[in-house]
């Protein structure tokens, strides 16, 4: 029963881990980054590369971030910049972003399978049975990750001029706000965190080019049903998603987990509708 | 107002210009054909999803026509090797082989592809109706055609005949499933529902995951608490990875043996230490037979040191397209109803041992060996079990 609670708050933990990213640059700009998978999938070659430096994998928690947020910084005057406030546009445009950077890491880092080795190999016993000790921190992580970023958002200059260019962009624009490097700032650090979630996920599975399509599928459910970039939103979605689709997979079957998500997704769409 | 769709309309023709250039270019960059040369067509994976196995399936066809053409080549001609990209995508192995039958006028196809691709390819070689079609990868088994022969691993060839012997080597009847949820994992199921019972076995869980499956916590707590002694991962490597990291970074692999059918070197080097203790079943494990050996050694005398390491899915090529050869030479023709005729009478020795088409099911019969993965990532074979019938896969 432990052990199930755990194993919840874990997968609960890894979608809102996985999808804070695409909620944040969704959240100010209006941007539906499709490449965001792409991201994370870079986070993960970051944690290879500092693997293969003889780095501990650790490291990887600072260097993934940074790395993926400067590969934003380039992209974001010949890319991003056109596709503010464009949602179609945006979705079109990222997604020809994702084939791109999948076929460039696929050129850089060949289309092989890439190990990251856990940073532990502890385990915890919970009653008779053992539960990876890098999940539990994947519960902390999570809970550091969102106390972080609704911190910025909403305790520091930089969060309240975020928001303020999120609620009407023309008037903060007025009141001399520069537009432009809000929108680069939070375009970094929203990538940064996909980055950061990459190095994450990375041990768990592996890195590989193709790997972002399976994150983007639930991040972005769990963005939908959060509402716009709304972080406690988005943390309820992960919740109630995350939740759903591992108890299902406990009891019945990890492909009825998917169906489960899918379905709670369109009931709480339709609910907040209404509502 | 007007301007705008005028504007849209010079940029499309610019466009539509452009990329005919690159086309004319393109086309004439491809060098043109000896007269003498049989040409030969191959599809490989070599982006997209299966891109990882890709550059080991091209090299795998480019060592067979190279053996091929250093002896002499086919009837007096050398062969003309012409791979196209399925970019693990139907529609473009079907506009591929269009391309290879249609344009290229190749004598036989190939294809080392997803079976997805081969159905998409199977109506363009029944529309041209002159060649051969060779399907050259592990696969769900029994797909029959009178045009196409089948060589690969197939859930009768990998699965019955590790269950009775993992029962009496390592003690223990109790079996678990984990795979994909389609119909390669689906079909290698209902072959373990089948053989495990005949053994006496129980297969105590059997369990679907989605293509990408990134956690596996849910089935790992099942496994705890059902405790089997083996648990088959009929999965796409990338989840077969993920899987063996994590049920050793619990602790199972201590309790509960692992085997996969689907995992060559790069996907075992991705599991690191994760990967010690895995037991495959396949038909080819570099450096683990002699016949492997001095296929290595030649491939990388052939090919450079560089060349992609090869496995035992890329390799049916190599094979396939030897047994055409041969049946070519025992026909004196490269026409279709003659090699079809002439096909089952001929095998050879290659790097997995004998291989040889069946004439009634169309499917090759080769060795299978089950390794086992040391701590360095290097299989050891424990057993061979000799060529490994597939049993009735079609009827002809």
């Amino acid at each position: 029963m432990v052990l199930g609670i755990l194993n919840v708050l874990s997968a609960v933990s890894l979608l809102f881990i996985a999808a804070v990213g695409l909620a944040v640059i969704f959240g100010v700009m209006g941007v539906v980054n499709l490449a965001h998978g792409e991201f994370i999938m870079l986070g993960a070659y970051a944690s290879v590369i500092v693997v293969k430096l003889g780095l501990p994998v650790s490291v990887s928690l600072i260097v993934a971030p940074l790395a993926v947020g400067m590969i934003a910084l380039l992209l974001e005057p010949i890319f991003f910049r056109y596709l503010y406030g464009r949602v179609m546009e945006s979705i079109l445009a990222t997604w020809g972003l994702s084939i791109v950077l999948r076929q460039a890491a696929q050129l850089i880092f060949g289309a092989g399978y890439q190990s990251v080795p856990y940073p532990t190999d502890a385990t915890i016993t919970v009653l008779t049975t053992q539960i990876s000790f890098y999940r539990v921190l994947a519960i902390f992580l999570a809970l550091v990750i969102g106390l972080g970023v609704l911190w910025i958002e909403k305790r520091t200059n930089l969060g309240t001029t975020a928001r303020a260019v999120m609620s009407n962009a023309g008037l903060a624009s007025t009141l001399g706000v520069n537009i432009g490097r809000i929108y680069a700032g939070t375009l970094v650090f929203g990538a940064a965190l996909a980055g950061l979630a990459g190095a994450f996920l990375a041990p768990l599975t592996s890195a590989y080019p193709s790997m972002g399509l399976s994150f983007l599928t639930n991040s972005f459910f769990a963005v939908l049903v959060g509402g716009l970039g709304s972080l406690p939103g988005l943390a309820f979605a992960s919740g109630m998603l995350g939740s759903t689709q591992q108890i299902v997979a406990i009891f019945i079957d990890p492909v009825w987990g998917s169906v489960a998500l899918v379905i709670v997704a369109l009931i709480l769409v339709r609910w907040r509708g209404t509502a | 107002m007007f301007k705008l769709p005028e504007r849209r309309f010079r940029l499309g023709g610019l466009m539509l210009a452009l990329s005919m250039a690159v086309a004319i270019v393109i086309g004439s960059a491809v060098p043109s054909s000896a007269a003498d040369a049989i040409k030969i067509g191959a599809l490989v994976q070599l982006s997209g999803g299966a891109a990882f196995l890709g550059p080991s399936e091209e090299a795998a066809y480019r060592m067979a026509v190279a053996e091929i053409n250093k002896s002499g080549g086919v009837l007096g001609k050398k062969l003309e090797l012409l791979i196209a990209d399925t970019a693990t995508d139907p529609a473009t192995a079907n506009a591929g082989a269009k391309r290879l039958l249609n344009q290229d006028h190749v004598s036989v196809l190939f294809a080392s592809s997803t079976s997805a691709s081969r159905e998409a390819v199977l109506p363009v070689v029944r529309q041209n109706g002159r060649t051969l079609f060779f399907y050259d990868a592990i696969y769900e088994g029994h797909a029959c055609d009178p045009s196409m022969f089948v060589m690969g691993e197939v859930p009768e060839t990998q699965i019955a005949p590790i269950v009775p012997y993992l029962q009496k080597s390592m003690g223990g009847k109790s079996w678990y499933f984990v795979g994909n949820d389609y119909n390669w994992p689906q079909n290698t199921a209902a072959i373990a529902e089948k053989v495990i019972p005949e053994h006496g076995g129980k297969l105590v869980g059997t369990k679907f995951v989605p293509i990408g499956t990134a956690d596996f916590s849910s089935i790992l707590q099942d496994i705890a608490s059902v405790k089997p002694n083996f648990v088959l991962l009929i999965m796409l490597p990338s989840d077969v990875v993920a899987f063996m990291k994590q049920f050793h970074n619990q602790g199972l692999d201590q309790s509960v043996t692992a085997i996969a059918t689907l995992v060559e070197q790069s996907a075992i080097a991705a599991m690191g230490p994760a990967a010690k203790g895995l037991l495959i079943p396949a038909g080819y494990f570099a450096d683990a037979t002699q016949s492997a050996k001095t296929f290595e050694a030649a491939y990388k005398a052939e090919l450079g040191g560089n060349a992609p390491a090869q496995n035992f899915i890329a390799l049916n090529g190599y094979d396939a397209l030897h047994l055409w050869v041969l049946a070519v030479q025992k026909a004196g023709s490269v026409d279709k109803d003659a090699v079809t005729k002439a096909l089952p009478e001929v095998a050879r020795d290659g790097p997995r041992g004998k291989v040889a088409y069946s004439a009634t099911t169309r499917h090759a019969t080769f060795p299978i060996y089950l390794a086992r993965i040391d701590e360095q990532g290097h299989p050891t074979i424990i057993e061979s079990f000799g060529p490994v019938d597939p049993g009735p896969q079609c009827k002809f």
